[in-house]
């Protein structure tokens, strides 16, 4: 996999791909073109600022474990772009993300969905917010928020939506479930045990599965 | 002596502080196929949740037994591994689980060895062909976003990697179309054919019957047995009701 390790508070990059190391917070990349970010790391308590410019195009699709106790992560969206993001956290510590994504002008699509799962003391708090500014036009945006816990107090989401024009498409939506008894069961009627059920049903949740499989191969 | 592949004695469940089946004996033989037909509320489901242990489901008497060994107080992961497969009427839908993933984890815990990548592809790959399943479907996630009818072939490619002793189907064609039901009864069939595996069908139509003729026909009512019989029974039934079969058995 392509590592890009970013040292500097500003850089543009174009038609990316592979694992992107931030060292630096706060940080602002620019990209252009065809973009695909497999992993993001970052340091604690930072800072990234990515703007898709026009007609750029991300795939962002990252595992967090037990990682970035604090990240405030900024997506701007300017002209024409398309960005598909998946963010899965997995941790037995205390993680608190604040993400927003500003849509500016017109024809984006955005697609953020963000997957948790809290482990033993861990807890996550998550903020999410979509801004599409005024006079925009043909935008649509989809956030996706989904915690799976075995203790129910520990994910809080705060989903929040802000549209200052009524030509987007806009739909947000939020859930916290605990591992499903059926799902559990269902797992066990093939032979896997109780402990090894969850851990499959957790990976599954976090789209970490198949990788394995995939890689093993 | 006569070693019965898998029995019921005595058996009574209660769900919920409620008591759902009383006293049920039921004995299928390794190679017998017996068909559990009844009305909704009967209690049929209710046996087949039981036998995997469910956990809403309670065994307050009686006690279940396959190939002599009581098997009343396993686990459910413990009764697959002896070769209990069990496929409900809406098989559950796993979010970002594949058919992959789940069937080599559950093949190694059967096996207790680690199945080769390559060994386990081929054989995934021959039979979905054998089941007229894509191959791509084993890189699913198992039953997400599946039709009815692909549910009930992504089950049948388990049954055919898990390779059981005991199946449960409960109301399997529930669902299908006609040639999806073909399929699936067929499938089933050339596994009872290669395998001599003991099943048992909860059914409400008899279509499925005559792909996998059964040796017995149970009539279920209020949690109690009231008539055994041949084939027959069942198309007695689908012609005259339950209710010209409802006097209760000697």
């Amino acid at each position: 996999m392509n590592k890009i390790i970013i040292d500097e508070y500003e850089k543009e990059l174009t038609n990316i791909n592979g694992c992107l190391e931030i060292q630096q917070t706060p940080c602002h990349i620019h990209l252009y073109g065809n973009n695909l970010i497999s992993k993001l790391l970052v340091k604690n308590n930072s800072k990234l600022i990515l703007t898709l410019e026009n007609n750029a195009t991300l795939k962002l699709e990252t595992l967090w474990q037990n990682s970035n106790e604090n990240f405030e992560f900024i997506l701007n969206m300017t002209t024409k772009t398309n960005l598909d993001c998946r963010i899965n956290i997995e941790t037995e510590k205390h993680v608190n993300l604040n993400i927003q994504n500003n849509i500016q002008s017109d024809e984006n699509q955005s697609k953020i969905r963000i997957h948790v799962v809290t482990e033993k003391n861990g807890n996550c708090k998550i903020a999410a917010t979509g801004y599409i500014k005024a006079n925009t036009k043909k935008n649509e945006f989809l956030e996706e928020l989904k915690g799976l816990t075995e203790n129910e107090n520990s994910i809080t989401f705060l989903p929040n939506l802000i549209t200052e024009t009524n030509d987007v498409t806009a739909m947000h939506n939020a859930t916290i479930k605990g591992i499903d008894e059926e799902e559990l069961f269902y797992l066990t009627t093939k032979g896997i045990s109780e402990s090894k059920a969850k851990e499959l049903i957790k990976n599954g949740f976090l789209n970490k599965t198949d990788k394995e499989v995939n890689n093993e191969s | 002596m006569v070693i019965f592949m898998f029995e019921m004695k005595n058996v009574s469940i209660k769900v919920q502080d409620k008591n759902i089946i009383e006293n049920l004996n039921l004995t299928i033989k390794k190679g017998e196929i017996h068909v559990l037909m009844g009305p909704n509320g009967a209690g049929k489901s209710t046996i087949c949740k039981t036998i995997m242990k469910h956990p809403n489901y309670e065994i307050t008497n009686g006690k279940i037994l396959l190939e002599e060994q009581d098997i009343t107080n396993f686990q459910t992961t413990e009764l697959a591994q002896l070769g209990i497969y069990y496929i409900s009427q809406n098989p559950t839908a796993i979010e970002g689980v594949t058919n992959a993933e789940m069937l080599r984890l559950a093949l190694n815990a059967k096996t207790g060895q680690k199945m080769g990548i390559f060994a386990f592809n081929k054989k995934c790959k021959e039979i979905a062909k054998k089941i007229n399943l894509p191959e791509s479907f084993l890189h699913r996630a198992i039953n997400d976003g599946m039709s009815g009818g692909e549910k009930k072939k992504n089950e049948l490619l388990h049954l055919w990697m898990l390779e059981p002793k005991l199946i449960l189907l409960d109301e399997i064609d529930s669902g299908l179309d006609v040639d999806a039901l073909k399929i699936v009864a067929s499938s089933i069939l050339d596994y009872y054919k290669e395998n001599q595996p003991a099943i048992l069908i909860i059914t409400h139509q008899i279509k499925i019957l005559d792909t996998l003729i059964p040796d017995y026909v149970h009539i279920l009512k209020n949690g109690q047995l009231l008539k055994s019989g041949p084939k027959e029974l069942a198309q007695e039934i689908e012609k005259n009701g339950f209710s010209s079969v409802f006097e209760p058995m000697d």
